[in-house]
């Protein structure tokens, strides 16, 4: 069986969808680290109002986002100000470096959410016992619990990387459509559609349904060797 | 005369209560909603279009705002609209080709106009060419070229000018002229291409400044009311075309800016 082929501009879309999912990840592990950590090991009673702010993309729509972001990313607007400030020009909305901002904030719940589980069932013994041995508590994280949190860590980069890539209102909202720098694969699907051109959106979608079915089949099967592995 | 007379008074209850049916009831039976797609330049006046026809017959009217293109992709796939305002001459004809517009179906309102226009009272006194060729700037926004007329019209006309490939790193694109305009008004585009009509918004009206675009520079932009198969049948659609193309609507069209058919 072949695929039907992609035209320059899709492949383009799909290259730039691939890595607005790696940087996106990448930031959102990076960041979210600390976030889950805390948000494991806290006693703080502000917990729960933490907890709801990193849930709140799960239930908020796309384009109350969206709405929110082309205030905030406008070259007058707090963010979009401080951006120009730090790089001498250019506008937030309508970049990768936006796209990238709106995709962490999207996704963050994907992220933050399997890295607190897992930090959680953990539980506070291993720590503990490095503690007890002298192992200072940066060399604990590193040593003991980023080992035994490796099959969370797998999972949240796994949901973080799918979710972006079917990230679709946001974009549609602040990206502005430009080939190489926001129009990413869910807005191409969008166009080709809207341009009835059936092939090209049934290539571009048949992707990124493999896509999510490879990302999800990987999810479940860690899960039940978490599961099997700790019976 | 005394005879005639007395008719009239037995006639009389009879008449007035036919009267009452008839201003109660037929109107009650005949009241129907229409449902409307229309181009999204083309939405605000229509909406006030919408309400006087309303106003005046009592039937209703539904709208859905999209661009062109979208809402011909959506009328295609079965979207159940009686009536289709386009800007473009080209949907409406291939839904003709499709066989899916009534017969003698489609009457053209007016033209639409193309506008260059940026919240910045400064930024296009010079008129627009001087702007459209400086080397330098932020973002400049216009709607997509493939599905909304006028995104294809600012397409051509910076074609015209032979700048389209020299702006390319400025361009951003909306979905449809709505959301070009969205990017301008919030600041994020410093100006962008709309419909003489989104300038003529209440809101917007005599604000930063604008450069209206030769309209031989591009195709024109005929704004096009489709009767579809689906209101073939309804008569509020059919009332509502005739009123889109009576004297007082049309004069309305002229104070949104569209040139007369």
């Amino acid at each position: 069986m072949s695929l039907p082929t992609l035209s320059p501009l899709d492949w383009t879309a799909l290259r730039l969808s691939l890595e607005l999912g790696l940087v996106t990840t990448a930031t959102l592990l990076v960041c979210g680290t600390p976030l889950a950590w805390w948000l494991a090991r806290g006693r703080s009673r502000f917990k729960p109002i933490v907890e709801a702010i990193v849930a709140m993309p799960l239930v908020l729509p796309p384009t109350v986002l969206g709405f929110y972001l082309l205030i905030l990313l406008a070259p007058k607007g707090p963010l979009g100000a401080l951006w120009q400030e730090a790089t001498g020009g250019g506008s937030l909305a309508f970049s990768f470096p936006g796209l990238v901002l709106a995709s962490v904030v999207y996704s963050f719940p994907f992220v933050v959410q399997p890295l607190q589980r897992a930090f959680e069932s953990m539980g506070s013994a291993p720590l503990e016992a490095a503690a007890s041995l002298g192992a200072s508590p940066w060399d604990a994280f590193a040593s003991v619990a980023l080992p035994l949190a490796r099959r969370g860590y797998l999972t949240a980069a796994v949901l973080g990387f799918a979710h972006t890539l079917g990230e679709f209102g946001v974009v549609l909202m602040v990206g502005g459509n430009i080939p190489g720098q926001t129009r990413v694969i869910s807005i191409a699907v969008y166009d080709h559609v809207e341009n009835l051109e059936y092939g090209e959106a049934h290539a571009l979608s048949l992707l990124l349904l493999l896509i999510a079915f490879v990302s999800l089949v990987t999810i479940f099967t860690l899960n039940r060797e978490e599961r099997s592995g700790r019976r | 005369m005394a005879r005639s007379r007395e008719g009239l008074l037995v006639v009389r209850p009879i008449l007035l209560a036919t009267l009452l049916w008839g201003s109660l009831f037929p109107i009650a039976l005949r009241a129907e909603t229409v449902s409307v797609a229309v181009t999204a330049s083309f939405a605000k006046p229509f909406r006030e279009l919408a309400a006087a026809f309303e106003r005046r017959t009592r039937h209703g009217v539904e709208i859905s705002a999209g661009s062109t293109g979208k809402l011909f992709a959506q009328i295609v796939h079965g979207a159940p609209y009686h009536l289709f305002v386009a800007a473009d001459a080209v949907r409406p004809r291939e839904l003709e080709e499709k066989g899916l517009v009534t017969a003698r179906g489609v009457t053209t309102l007016g033209f639409g106009r193309l506008l260059l226009w940026s919240p910045d009272p400064a930024l296009l006194t010079d008129g627009g060419e001087p702007y459209l060729r400086r080397r330098s700037g932020e973002k400049l926004a216009l709607a997509n070229p493939e599905s909304a007329p006028f995104g294809q019209a600012a397409q051509e006309a910076m074609r015209h000018l032979r700048v389209w490939d020299s702006l390319q790193p400025r361009l951003v694109f909306g979905e449809n002229v709505g959301q070009v305009m969205a990017f301008v008004t919030s600041g994020n585009a410093e100006a962008g291409f709309i419909a003489k009509s989104q300038y003529f918004d209440p809101a917007i009206r005599d604000t930063g400044s604008f450069w209206e675009v030769p309209d031989s520079w591009h195709t024109p932009l005929p704004q096009e009311a489709v009767l579809l198969l689906a209101g073939e049948r309804l008569q509020a659609a059919h009332e509502l075309v005739a009123y889109l193309r009576s004297p007082p609507a049309q004069a309305e069209m002229r104070r949104w800016g569209y040139d007369p058919p």
